[in-house]
């Protein structure tokens, strides 16, 4: 085996010159020694360092014998096999496998290299250029990264709808990455898909999207599409909250300069309950028999005119009232009932509330009572009654009822029609002569409209109803009973809620001894406890916890 | 006066991150937002603004620090800004979330810009500490001082290993294989990088190994030798070998905190940008699904 060593030498400005030797053995051999092939005479290399054997013609192998081993690829090895151009450090030797110019098979190239034994040089220098981890690098991939993921693949889902599906499986690399916040529950079954509600990109949500499925909701007060968009006020992706929970300012937006944008309305200015709202404008049935709007006020006396006759004073009196033969106190419950679900209170009706102790009966020939109902339901009653007596019998003098009080009736001034003998007492089997059954009918009909009068006038209706008086010959009128359905029709009021309370706290029915006495309470009642949109002592009390902004009553009506 | 960018004009910077940071904390403290606290109040926007413009200019200080030719400032006080205002970000971009998070771009955005900042407090925090521990470790001299000496020594334990019998000078070289500054590690760097400068794990440890068996070899070889010269010619070489770990040593603990010094960019500086690019993305997602 034919080996070409060649030695090199770089000389500053001089460029490089070289040394050849050929050398004919099996194996070469690389040391300080002086029993080697190739003598490197350098204190960092070992009198026998290593060896080189040739594989074949594109590889040779290097074997150390010494302890402190060969550098191969940066690597420190007791054995390497070089292919051409390849090199090994021995010692401070850097021997590399060329290519054979000469009819050697193996040719080596020894450089002496001048490294210190620990480098002055700053070993970072090379440090970032050389890492595949440079900060460049690493800010590239990172952002790249981010952008592929969040910005281009959402975007794609609004090229196509089956791609937009199959990355809405992979979840976070979909729009739902933009997703801002999980949506409330009633829109949650939406939260996959954004474009139900983000109909056009870079444009806020419309209205139309909304009203695509609650196309029933009624608007404020000017129409439904010009009207504010419905995300101002319910605002989305807030997770688990009422979507209803608003703000007062998205009320008092337009409400504290209503002037402005509604010149002609006659709203009141209002800004926080605690400071600025009006006294409660309330349904009163007036003088004139129409249910107006008025405003409660502090210092005014009010009156309502529902066409009854009541004393809540001795009503509730402390003492108790008589009842049949005992004595029993009243409380507002025993008459005014909530409904169902205790928001509101039920209409109070006679036969339940007060017919118990003002019983409509009106001749103590029969514990039958007249029914509370029209004139002429009553008339009918009357002259059922005395018609049945007339043409059965037995029936010997009209005797009022002892229940009915007998302080007026003396003001009556005729007597009752006489009762005519044959109906007071006739033989079993007779029938009536024609003359008979003509007197009979006409005392059927004085007897209703005596006993007509004595109670409408003096002893049941009158008692409770206001009455419109006739002429000497015409039974006076009861006049139509108006109570409102809903005192507040632009607020809620709930009594439920405020179970806690006593109802003379807010209504003083214990000192009213007239039914004109408006019984509402004012403002000022309510902001004993509650506050404005910012209290702290008291309740915060905002536009929506009394006010609905779409009108339910509507949305029924439609229905 | 390695911490003056903290101290710089008697915390001038600080005093307007502060006073920045007070505003924020308060207008979040007034603010009645509808429903609950949002990015999206006018607040919310106002906020997300100024946290923008504050990344924007934060991230500004790349470039600002190498426009060495720049005259607005100097890069001291750009740093001492950087840093206070760095840390007003945190408030004001924190209070920005309505402390709404989820698993989206926008919270992303918020998580990258915490881990920059982070790295940058880790980052001010070496400043203080790594140069004082530095010198430290070289004990006055310069780095120059402390390899040349080291080389001289290396030069010196190798003249006198091949004065000993038998493979001392062989074990020597193994030695000097494994150590944390040797002269074939320092040819291997061509190759590997920096890796053999301050040597890997691995050869760090093989090599106080492999020094220790040299010296445990070497006081055999003492205690069996008969000639007073050879004796003398190991002590010397035990003494020059004692001399090579203490320095090799001290200059070991002054790269591994040079090396500390930059590391934290290799978080900080990347990040940076990753949160730039979220940054947008975020404002482009909140105005396409508005």
């Amino acid at each position: 085996m034919r080996w070409h060593i060649r030695r090199i030498t770089r000389r500053h400005k001089l460029g490089i010159s070289h040394e050849d030797i050929e050398l004919d053995v099996d194996r070469i051999r690389f040391g300080r020694g002086t029993d080697v092939d190739v003598h490197l005479p350098d204190l960092t290399v070992a009198l026998h360092h290593a060896e080189f054997s040739y594989l074949n013609s594109s590889t040779v192998a290097c074997i150390t014998q010494s302890r402190a081993g060969i550098w191969h690829r940066g690597v420190n090895v007791g054995y390497a096999e070089l292919a051409l151009n390849e090199y090994v450090y021995i010692g401070r030797y850097k021997v590399t496998f060329i290519k054979s110019e000469s009819l050697a098979d193996v040719a080596l190239e020894i450089e002496s290299t001048h490294i210190q034994y620990a480098s002055i040089q700053d070993p970072q220098a090379k440090r970032s250029v050389q890492s595949k981890f440079t900060k460049r690098r690493l800010a590239f991939w990172a952002s790249a990264a981010i952008i592929v993921m969040f910005l281009i693949l959402p975007a794609t889902t609004w090229i196509d709808p089956h791609w937009r599906n199959i990355l809405r499986r992979l979840d976070l690399v979909s729009d739902a990455a933009w997703n801002s916040g999980p949506l409330s529950s009633a829109h949650h079954i939406l939260a996959s898909r954004c474009e139900s509600c983000h109909t056009k990109l870079f444009r806020r949500t419309q209205n139309s999207s909304c009203t695509h499925c609650h196309d029933d909701t009624f608007s404020h007060a000017s129409g439904r599409d010009t009207e504010e968009r419905c995300g101002s006020c319910h605002r989305e992706h807030n997770g688990a909250i009422s979507l209803v929970e608003t703000d007062a300012s998205d009320c008092t937006r337009c409400h504290l300069q209503i002037q402005q944008s509604k010149p002609k309305s006659s709203l009141a200015v209002v800004g926080d309950f605690d400071i600025n709202h009006p006294q409660f404008s309330v349904a009163l049935p007036g003088a004139d028999g129409r249910i107006i709007r008025t405003r409660l006020a502090s210092d005014a006396v009010l009156s309502e005119h529902s066409g009854l006759i009541f004393n809540h004073q001795a009503h509730l009196d402390p003492n108790g009232l008589k009842v049949g033969a005992g004595i029993e106190q009243l409380e507002c419950s025993d008459c005014h009932r909530p409904v169902v679900n205790g928001t509101s209170m039920q209409a109070v009706r006679m036969e339940e509330a007060c017919q118990r102790c003002h019983r409509l009966d009106f001749d103590a020939a029969t514990t039958q009572e007249l029914p509370h109902a029209d004139g002429e339901v009553v008339l009918r009653s009357l002259r059922e009654f005395y018609a049945i007596q007339a043409l059965s019998g037995g029936y010997t003098s009209y005797v009022r009822s002892p229940s009915l009080s007998t302080d007026e009736v003396s003001t009556i001034s005729s007597p009752a029609p006489m009762v005519p003998d044959f109906i007071k007492r006739r033989r079993p089997g007779v029938s009536l002569s024609e003359p008979d059954r003509i007197a009979a009918h006409r005392w059927a009909n004085d007897m209703t409209k005596y006993v007509a009068e004595e109670i409408i006038r003096y002893r049941a209706c009158g008692k409770c109803h206001e009455l419109t008086l006739g002429n000497n010959h015409e039974l006076p009128q009861v006049k139509a009973v108006r109570i409102p359905a809903d005192w507040m029709p632009a607020a809620e009021f709930n009594h439920a809620k405020h179970e806690t309370m006593a109802c003379g706290d807010c209504h003083m029915a214990q000192s009213s001894n007239d039914s004109r006495d408006v019984l509402l309470p004012r403002i000022e009642m309510c902001r004993e406890c509650h506050g404005g949109n910012v209290a702290t002592t008291r309740i915060q009390s905002v536009c929506s916890d009394c006010h609905r902004y779409h009108s339910v009553d509507q949305i029924a009506v439609q229905k | 006066m390695y911490h003056s960018f903290i101290v710089y004009k008697k915390f001038y910077y600080l005093k307007w991150a502060v006073l920045l940071t007070a505003i924020c904390v308060g207008l979040y403290l007034w603010h009645e937002p509808p429903s609950v606290p949002n990015g999206g109040s006018a607040l919310g926007y106002l906020l997300g603004s100024i946290g923008a413009a504050l990344i924007g200019w934060l991230s500004w200080f790349g470039v600002r620090k190498r426009s060495y030719h720049s005259t607005t400032g100097n890069v001291q006080g750009w740093l001492s800004a950087h840093v206070y205002f760095g840390c007003a970000l945190f408030v004001i971009a924190t209070l920005h979330t309505g402390f709404q998070f989820g698993w989206n771009i926008h919270t992303l955005a918020y998580v990258l810009m915490v881990v920059v900042i982070v790295s940058g407090f880790v980052g001010v925090v070496l400043y203080r500490l790594c140069p004082r521990m530095m010198s430290e470790a070289l004990q006055q001299a310069s780095r120059r001082e402390i390899l040349e000496e080291l080389n001289e020594t290396t030069a010196n334990i190798l003249r006198l290993a091949d004065e000993v019998e038998g493979d001392v000078h062989d074990r020597v070289l193994r030695e000097n294989q494994d150590a944390t500054v040797g002269i074939l590690a320092a040819a291997s760097r061509e190759d590997s990088g920096a890796q053999a400068y301050t040597g890997n794990k691995h050869s760090r440890k093989t090599g106080i190994r492999n020094s220790d068996d040299l010296s445990d070899h070497l006081y055999r070889e003492l205690s069996g030798t008969q000639s007073p010269e050879a004796a003398n010619t190991i002590r010397a070489l035990l003494s020059q070998l004692a001399h090579k770990r203490e320095l090799t040593g001290r200059i070991g603990r002054e790269a591994a905190l040079k090396n500390l010094l930059t590391i934290w960019l290799f978080i900080h500086v990347p990040m940076s940008i990753a949160l730039i690019a979220a940054l947008i993305i975020h404002v482009v997602a909140v105005f396409a699904y508005w």
